[in-house]
């Protein structure tokens, strides 16, 4: 994409990211050296009383109550500021966004679409007006907040991430790809630069994800097919897929919806193909303070409902009882992240 | 006298401020690539300011000013706390 922000848009996005990274570093300096372990030893069960009694340590802490206050702050307004950021621009990509409908990638919209109850107007991780609140989210979401925010803030490449997550097929080169979750294109377009000879399907509920997505493939020159379904009833025909992969959707799902989702995959796969789902760390991967953390900073205060739900899946579990075979389910790369479940359809 | 802003408003002050602070740092960016401008070219009229794009010198300037803006205002917090006590 071919744009450039206008001063007020850039430098709004310039100072929400510093005053994370300042923010941060204040934070993160006062309890680096000083982690409450003390408290890790004799903790409750559950992540939500777990949650009460590190959240009241904390909170005695100006410097916690600070970063929480403008953490806040910057999950309310940062999908304003990037509406606001395009809005200035608008004018001038409408040309260039409109051209890149044409191109080799198709885009199915269903018409009597019914979005589900769970997925509704919620704003998920502080979107302003869920993923379809703008008439160009997907624009606003994948290029200002996503390429802009967070690639310029996260540690480590989200897109050498999603890149690396591939390596645990151990070489094996799908024919037929689903993505599920499509989003606004970012690990679709790696599923076509890794597999450029397969034939990519890509699903989402989200209208306007799926039209930016679309967009960007067609103006790399990809052709897939994006088609707006739920994961769990995509329409697709039985035996169809090599492969069925998605990133970062499942700690979107309520646990219903993870299992037919499951279900679903395993009914388009053809018999030996593979399931990889990429998503957030899991619980059990972390110490009891940063799962703490984790949980705390999304599932109570970050707009994400099904954040703890995904955090403590059973994913192998689910994988099993859908009838997969062989499930592994573990962190890879630095930090043991993004985590992965990889697990195939049984041959026979 | 009692105040009329309670604990739970202390949150939405904050927003309020970081948006003020926020709506600043654009206006004091503007100056600044309004000086460099105006001290390039000798006069306004042909300025269109929305489209430059810092480079060079002038977006170091920037970055280290807006670091050091950002830092000022988080830093008003914590100048009126009490020290930390993060551990037992």
């Amino acid at each position: 994409m071919d744009y450039a922000l206008k001063q007020h848009g850039r430098a709004s996005i310039d100072f929400l990211m510093d005053a994370m990274g300042v923010n941060a570093k204040n934070l993160f300096a006062s309890i680096d050296d000083k982690a409450p372990k003390s408290l890790a030893r004799s903790l409750p069960e559950t992540p939500a009383d777990r949650g009460d009694v590190f959240e009241d340590h904390m909170r005695s802490s100006p410097q916690f109550r600070l970063f929480g206050m403008v953490r806040r702050w910057q999950l309310n307004e940062h999908g304003r500021i990037a509406k606001s950021a395009f809005d200035e621009i608008e004018a001038d990509v409408a040309d260039q966004l409109r051209g890149y409908e044409q191109g080799p990638s198709t885009l199915h919209l269903d018409d009597a679409f019914s979005p589900p109850e769970y997925w509704r107007d919620v704003p998920w991780h502080g979107t302003d007006g869920g993923w379809d609140g703008h008439r160009y989210m997907g624009f606003v979401h994948g290029e200002l907040v996503f390429r802009t925010m967070i690639c310029g803030s996260m540690p480590g490449d989200p897109i050498a991430q999603r890149r690396s997550t591939l390596d645990a097929l151990d070489g094996f080169q799908p024919e037929k790809i689903l993505e599920i979750g499509a989003g606004s294109g970012q690990y679709t377009e790696v599923l076509a630069q890794m597999y450029p000879e397969a034939d990519l399907t890509s699903c989402d509920l989200s209208q306007r994800q799926l039209e930016h997505a679309h967009r960007r493939a067609n103006a790399q020159g990809l052709k897939i097919a994006f088609r707006q379904a739920p994961g769990e009833a995509t329409g697709l025909p039985d035996g169809t897929f090599d492969l069925v992969t998605s990133y970062a959707l499942f700690h979107e799902l309520p646990e219903a919806t993870a299992k037919a989702q499951m279900a679903e995959a395993f009914r388009v796969l053809k018999p030996g193909g593979w399931l990889l789902i990429a998503d957030v760390k899991a619980y059990a991967a972390m110490d009891v303070f940063d799962a703490w953390q984790s949980d705390f900073w999304n599932q109570v205060y970050g707009d994400d409902p099904y954040w703890r739900a995904h955090g403590e899946r059973d994913m192998a579990g689910l994988a099993q009882a859908a009838g997969f075979s062989g499930a592994t389910y573990e962190g890879l790369g630095a930090n043991r992240y993004p985590y992965v479940l990889t697990t195939q359809k049984p041959a026979s | 006298m009692k105040s009329f802003l309670e604990a739970e408003d202390l949150d939405r002050l904050g927003f309020a401020i970081l948006n003020l602070a926020k709506e600043n740092w654009a206006v004091k960016e503007r100056l600044l690539l309004l000086e460099d401008a105006v001290q390039r070219s000798g006069g306004l009229h042909r300025l269109d300011l929305d489209t430059v794009q810092p480079e060079g010198d002038l977006a170091r300037l920037i970055d280290t000013e807006r670091k050091r803006y950002v830092s000022s205002v988080l830093d008003a917090f914590k100048k009126s706390s009490v020290s930390p006590q993060l551990d037992d």
